[in-house]
């Protein structure tokens, strides 16, 4: 025997979330998904307008200087350091699914449907979430900020190996993180775990703006497209949970 | 540099672990398995005691000759050493208890019932991994990597003296018997062999343990009279776990 195997544990994780997702479809997860969304787009419709202008403030104003501040100082300082670490971790897919599942199974094992429910509706809005992120980055084609500091390089077309292979407008991280996380925040009773819950993403919007990832403006969409999809989700099974 | 948080897949599977074996130890899946371990070794005593038998004239007569064999006959694209390669990487209990917990978390999705067997299967794993612990530092023999002397059984003296007893985590040069890979294997498969009426998947599911058997002797980890006695052992615990828990999978 020469070599060890070096098979990836997460991967059989995944095969999990595609099981469990089919089984949450077959029951019906996305029946009414449009009609809520019309209804969620309505009943916020003020809200959704006064942040897409703030967001257009941010990306005319604080864009340029947030990434300047972060390249510059203050970078190595091990206060600014954990948390934004932190929140990458929790705006990976990989890790975050995982521990979803995981939360899901335990439950399932210990027969907590309650439990087990919500939070495979925040997975399916974090899948949700995660899928519509990449169609909008496909619409919006903007410019990572290490490549070429620009803030309104948007449409752009030569993709190329600088840019990490992908886009920046909306953080892909911060939507996923935030679709599943105010999920789990709409669902919860409990005070302290609600006001935690709504935490954790702009945790892991800070970490994607620290690492230079993504501008502010990007970050504070997605934290806007996950509030909409949860509340989405949420409307369509609220009488399930 | 400031660090970065290095973090596996892996983890996630042992909380999940550590969360079926609270489990199983509320549904009672352990309640009076050392008991009903003792009886089933009473009950199995003419087996036993003919496997005795045979280790001991294996020791006396074929370990020493089978380890030299293999060590002189290693071929690197061989098919045997693809057989080792399956057999030590399953038995791996990082692999083994993974794949083994996913196949049982699709059961639990699929169906609540379905997942006792390999509830079961863990359980009677989780024995064999403590059993083989305590053989081990009971029977202190030394591996065949180190001298090809088959004879050093209840080494108790040398291993104090060149300071390895009970290192197993660091140094587990005097922890040869049982074998560890086969032992875990075997709890884990044959609670299945024993459970599925197929015949084919039956012999497949005895055979399977086989091959780790063979794959630890043939990269000198074992002597042939070790992963015999680790399959003894594991069919005993299987077959004991299996009786013992066969009433809730109705």
């Amino acid at each position: 025997m020469k070599e060890e195997w070096s098979f990836e544990i997460v991967k059989l994780f995944k095969v999990l979330l595609f099981i469990i997702f089919i089984k949450e479809i077959r029951v019906g997860y996305f029946k009414g998904f449009w009609s809520s969304l019309k209804s969620v787009l309505k009943e916020y419709k003020w809200i959704i307008f006064f942040y897409l202008a703030a967001v257009l403030l941010i990306m005319k104003f604080i864009d340029e200087p947030v990434v300047n501040f972060w390249q510059t100082k203050y970078f190595q300082k091990k206060y600014f350091y954990y948390p934004g670490i932190t929140g990458n971790l929790l705006g990976n897919g990989e890790y975050l699914y995982s521990g979803l599942i995981v939360v899901i199974l335990i439950a399932k094992i210990f027969k907590k449907n309650d439990l087990s429910k919500r939070f495979s509706l925040a997975m399916v809005t974090s899948v949700i979430g995660g899928l519509t992120n990449s169609f909008f980055k496909a619409v919006f084609k903007r410019v990572r900020p290490p490549v070429y500091n620009i803030p309104h390089a948007f449409n752009f077309k030569n993709i190329t190996d600088k840019l990490d292979g992908d886009y920046s407008m909306p953080s892909g991280h911060a939507s996923v993180a935030a679709a599943a996380f105010f999920t789990l925040a709409i669902t919860e009773k409990n005070k302290f775990l609600k006001i935690i819950y709504c935490i954790l993403p702009f945790i892991t919007a800070y970490a994607r703006v620290y690492f230079t990832k993504h501008w502010t403006s990007d970050v504070s969409l997605s934290i806007l497209l996950g509030f909409i999809f949860s509340n989405v989700v949420y409307r369509t099974h609220r009488k399930k949970v | 540099m400031l660090p970065i948080w290095e973090f596996d897949g892996v983890y996630f599977m042992y909380i999940l672990m550590f969360f079926i074996f609270v489990y199983m130890i509320k549904n009672a899946y352990f309640k009076g398995s050392i008991r009903a371990f003792f009886i089933e070794v009473i009950k199995q005593k003419k087996l036993i005691l003919i496997v005795f038998v045979i280790i001991a004239l294996i020791i006396f007569t074929l370990d020493k000759s089978v380890s030299i064999y293999f060590k002189n006959n290693f071929i690197e694209d061989g098919i045997l050493n693809k057989i080792a390669t399956f057999g030590n990487n399953l038995g791996n209990g990082k692999y083994l208890y993974s794949f083994l917990i996913f196949f049982g978390m699709i059961a639990l999705i699929i169906n609540e019932k379905s997942a006792r067997i390999f509830y079961i299967s863990f359980a009677s794993g989780i024995f064999t991994g403590v059993l083989n612990q305590i053989l081990k530092i009971l029977i202190v023999r030394q591996r065949p990597y180190e001298s090809y002397n088959p004879f050093l059984i209840f080494a108790h003296k040398k291993a104090i003296l060149e300071g390895k007893y009970i290192t197993h985590i660091y140094d587990s040069t005097y922890y040869s018997m049982p074998s560890g890979h086969t032992i875990t294997l075997t709890g884990i498969f044959l609670v299945f062999a024993l459970h599925i009426k197929n015949k084919f998947l039956k012999a497949i599911f005895f055979l399977i343990p086989l091959t780790t058997a063979f794959g630890r002797v043939y990269v000198q980890k074992h002597w042939l009279s070790d992963v015999i006695f680790a399959y003894l052992i594991g069919y005993i615990v299987a077959k004991t776990i299996y009786n013992l828990n066969k009433n809730k999978l109705r």
